[in-house]
């Protein structure tokens, strides 16, 4: 199964920007969005979601399996 | 979703503003000295609808200069603006470099939210 990755920039009437990524596993979406982040300006805040954290852990124990 | 970033945009890039520009359908920015009320300012100088300064853009330290006396010689809502499409442009340039199609939707809240397609994990 395919899962689409996607980055969304909402960018506000008063010019914050806000990146937001989807479909992508654990750590690899701070890769994806970093060269945005970089682009547009200084981050102010970052938060992590349920399912960065869930990918990640799922990833750590294939890790440990190995 | 798996990661929500906060950023503060800073102004760099002389072609995102000057894109920025064209579709507010401002005066193409030009780069030199600006006299502002109190001092000069160097830089990518907008002319914004109705400002009696214009706006500059420090490209090397991504500030910006002006003096619109708390709005009497300028609407804050213009700067807003050039801010907004500022950052719609950069990101459109940006994806482009990557090769990423990008789709852009005008939000209820005056936002506009681009989505960028990277592509399919499996």
């Amino acid at each position: 199964m395919t899962i689409p990755r996607i980055i969304d920039v909402i960018v506000s009437p008063t010019g914050e920007t806000r990146v937001e990524t989807q479909g992508f596993h654990g750590a690899t979406c701070r890769e994806a969005s970093a060269f945005l982040e970089q682009a547009l300006g200084q981050r102010a805040s970052e938060q992590l979601t349920s399912e960065f954290h869930a990918t990640s852990s799922h990833e750590q124990r294939l890790n440990e399996g190995c | 979703m798996s990661h929500i970033v906060q950023i503060q945009t800073e102004v760099r890039d002389a072609a995102a503003v000057i894109a920025a520009c064209s579709r507010l359908k401002l005066p193409e920015p030009k780069q030199g000295v600006f006299q502002l009320f109190g001092a000069a300012a160097t830089g990518l100088g907008v002319e914004l609808p109705s400002w009696r300064y214009p706006v500059v853009c420090d490209l090397t330290s991504g500030q910006l200069q002006y003096d619109n006396f708390s709005g009497r010689w300028g609407e804050q809502c213009e700067l807003d603006r050039l801010l907004q499409m500022y950052s719609v442009e950069k990101t459109r340039l940006e994806a482009r470099k990557k090769g990423y199609s990008v789709t852009e939707q005008a939000l209820a809240d005056g936002s506009i939210k681009l989505s960028l397609q990277v592509g399919a994990a499996v």
